[in-house]
């Protein structure tokens, strides 16, 4: 069964390269939002099991739209991936609580590890 | 006190004049009967006899000329009276006393009423009065202690009639003149000498004998000299025409005359005892003054450099932490401009690596690829980890001293912007592992996020304290769950009374980058590192705002095992 992930980033090209790389897999469906301001109408829409979202963007950032739809009961059962391009992976094992106390990934992420994380974010209870 | 040295007797010796005053006491014209009239008229040269000798009352120069205050009321009255006064002179006191009982002179100017004096003389009232006094050489109290001493009087002078009568027993050395009893005095030949206070000052002056002293209250009895002019005692009408003469001078007449002797009175300063004194005390005061200067001088100027010093070490700090500020946020903003692509040039190698043909070369050039990307990422984590406090060196200090020290760093910017520092730092607060350098970033940061928030004017409260939490409310502040109930901490608290934290900003306060300060003022590093550096020390952080006002922050650490009791 195919799960859906819903890539949030503001850069176009790295959303099609998630995309591209989830999808060859054929175990996700992928849909990308580079405006995070439209990161939570989508998310209603599409209905994702997990989001990938950047921290940094502008407008709205990551945390931001990950609390808000937290509160959507309807939404609640969604899993966080959350990417950022400002921190080392020393700074997410020490900081890692931060933000929500969800997974983090630091860019440049490789494919594999990124398909890894998704699948033990979704395999959490 | 009974005795004083003759210098300070010399020093007050100028209140003299004080006690010679006028006959009458007040002024009145010269109003002489006209048998006065016809008598002046009959006797135009009048014969007076001065004491050659009897400074400052009178005496005659070398010259021959007749000098003293009595000799200024006796011109003065020559004139008054229009009759001419033919001075004697070339003779001792003893001889004059001789001529005058043979009536052979008509006036004896400035003479003490005895009554040996009176079968001869007719005296008018006193028209100068001086007290009179003891002289010796080594500070005798009382004459009435003398009983059996030698004692030197002038011979024929009313002190010597006085002293015969009052005191039988003292052995009398009469002599000549005021100096010679007064050298006899001063080598010890006499004991003492008694004379007048005015005299033995002028002459003592004149003389230079500095080793003798004045008994200032010893002598009620031998009281006051009182100088009256004697006349021969068959020419009443002169003593009445005289005592009219005294009784008509005027007060400034009086005044004049008194001013040309008051001069005799006021000693040499630099031979005040006093003086010398006054100096001395003066010349150490200045002595201690200067000393003071020099020394205050000194320590200003350690101080100065100490401060200095302090103060260079203390923008060093602050110059190195901006560095390291300004090297984060170089890095971050690298990171996030860099990092992007790379994660595109990462993926897209990624899924070229699979969709490409899987010959040898394509594989080597998607790997190489794959290597540049991980190389150049290593630069980026490179850069920030190096603006970043990883690890500790940790040691067992005193949290206190670090805040103190920390303190002390921004002391200049709290007294620039006029903000009190105030410390409350338990006393048994113990010993924990920290990293001395570490916490001193945090609290200068804390610190100046602090005074940053109130600007100018304002209190920065800090305290530390061994605490047990208690209750919930003691665990809200650990913002991290790392500690239980009735566990005890060392607790330190940063208060300011700034504008306190804005609700929206208090979730992400300490997330990396985050800042509510204008572009320009803060990078967002400052939390976040701070955080870093409280929770690699096994502490947590929380900031909220006071009831009263301002903001708090909440430092709690883990005491050591075995003092957690």
């Amino acid at each position: 069964m195919t799960k859906r992930i819903l890539v949030v980033d503001d850069e176009p090209a790295i959303t099609r390269m998630v995309k591209l790389n989830l999808e060859r897999t054929q175990n996700y469906e992928v849909l990308t939002e580079n405006r995070s301001t439209n990161a939570i109408a989508a998310a209603r829409q599409f209905q994702p099991d997990l989001i990938l979202l950047d921290v940094m963007m502008p407008e709205m950032d990551g945390d931001e739209i990950a609390s808000q739809l937290r509160q959507d009961e309807q939404l609640s059962k969604i899993k966080f991936v959350f990417m950022t391009a400002i921190v080392s992976k020393d700074d997410i094992e020490t900081m890692g609580s931060n933000i929500g106390g969800n997974e983090f990934l630091a860019k440049p992420v490789k494919t594999e590890e990124l398909i890894a994380t998704i699948e033990r974010v979704l395999a959490e209870s | 006190m009974g005795t004083m040295p003759l210098l300070k007797l010399l020093y007050t010796a100028c209140l003299l004049p004080l006690l010679l005053y006028c006959v009458s006491g007040m002024a009145g014209e010269l109003a002489l009967t006209a048998d006065e009239r016809q008598w002046l008229d009959d006797h135009p040269v009048i014969r007076i006899a001065p004491d050659p000798d009897f400074s400052p009352f009178e005496w005659i120069s070398k010259d021959g000329v007749y000098h003293g205050m009595a000799a200024d009321y006796v011109w003065l009255i020559g004139k008054k009276l229009g009759v001419r006064f033919e001075v004697i002179h070339g003779y001792k006191w003893s001889q004059i006393i001789a001529m005058a009982q043979q009536h052979e002179v008509d006036l004896l100017p400035a003479v003490g009423e005895t009554e040996e004096r009176m079968k001869y003389l007719l005296f008018t009232k006193p028209y100068i009065s001086v007290p009179g006094v003891l002289v010796s050489s080594d500070n005798q109290e009382s004459i009435e202690k003398l009983g059996g001493h030698k004692i030197a009087v002038v011979r024929d002078y009313m002190w010597d009639d006085l002293v015969s009568k009052l005191y039988p027993d003292i052995l009398i050395e009469r002599v000549d003149d005021l100096k010679f009893g007064l050298e006899l005095t001063a080598l010890g030949a006499v004991d003492a000498m008694v004379t007048d206070l005015a005299s033995a000052t002028n002459m003592i002056q004149q003389t230079n004998i500095n080793n003798l002293h004045i008994v200032s209250d010893a002598t009620p009895k031998l009281g006051y000299m009182e100088l009256s002019m004697g006349v021969r005692s068959d020419w009443p009408q002169l003593r009445s025409i005289l005592d009219k003469a005294l009784a008509s001078l005027d007060t400034a007449e009086i005044i004049a005359i008194r001013s040309n002797w008051i001069k005799f009175n006021e000693p040499a300063f630099w031979r005040d005892s006093n003086f010398w004194y006054s100096l001395l005390i003066a010349l150490s005061v200045v002595l201690l003054l200067f000393s003071g200067f020099i020394i205050w001088n000194r320590m200003l100027k350690k101080e100065v450099a100490l401060r200095t010093r302090e103060l260079q070490t203390a923008q060093k700090q602050l110059m190195q932490a901006e560095k390291m500020e300004t090297i984060g946020r170089l890095a971050a903003g690298v990171a996030h401009e860099v990092k992007n692509p790379l994660a595109i040039i990462q993926m897209g190698v990624d899924y070229l690596s699979h969709e490409m043909s899987q010959d040898k070369d394509s594989l080597e050039v998607i790997k190489d690829i794959d290597d540049a990307v991980r190389r150049a990422d290593n630069v980026i984590l490179g850069l920030l980890d190096f603006s970043r406090d990883k690890k500790l060196e940790l040691k067992q200090g005193s949290l206190n001293d670090v805040i103190s020290s920390s303190l002390h760093l921004v002391d200049h910017e709290l007294r620039q912007r006029n903000i009190k520092a105030e410390t409350l730092l338990a006393e048994n607060l113990p010993a924990m592992a920290l990293d001395a350098n570490k916490l001193q970033q945090v609290f200068i940061n804390l610190f100046m996020n602090a005074v940053h928030a109130m600007d100018h004017n304002g209190e920065l409260r800090i305290s530390s304290e061994v605490k047990r939490l208690e209750e919930q409310s003691d665990l809200a502040r650990d913002s991290d769950g790392l500690f239980t109930i009735n566990e005890q901490v060392i607790r330190v608290e940063v208060a300011d009374t700034g504008p306190g934290i804005r609700e929206q900003d208090k979730a992400k306060i300490f997330e990396l980058f985050y800042t509510t300060k204008v572009v320009g003022e803060g990078t967002g590093l400052g939390l976040s590192v701070t955080r870093n550096i409280i929770n690699l020390h096994h502490g947590t952080i929380d900031i909220a705002n006071r009831p009263q006002g301002g903001a708090s922050v909440v430092l709690m650490f883990k005491l050591n095992e075995g003092e957690n009791q």
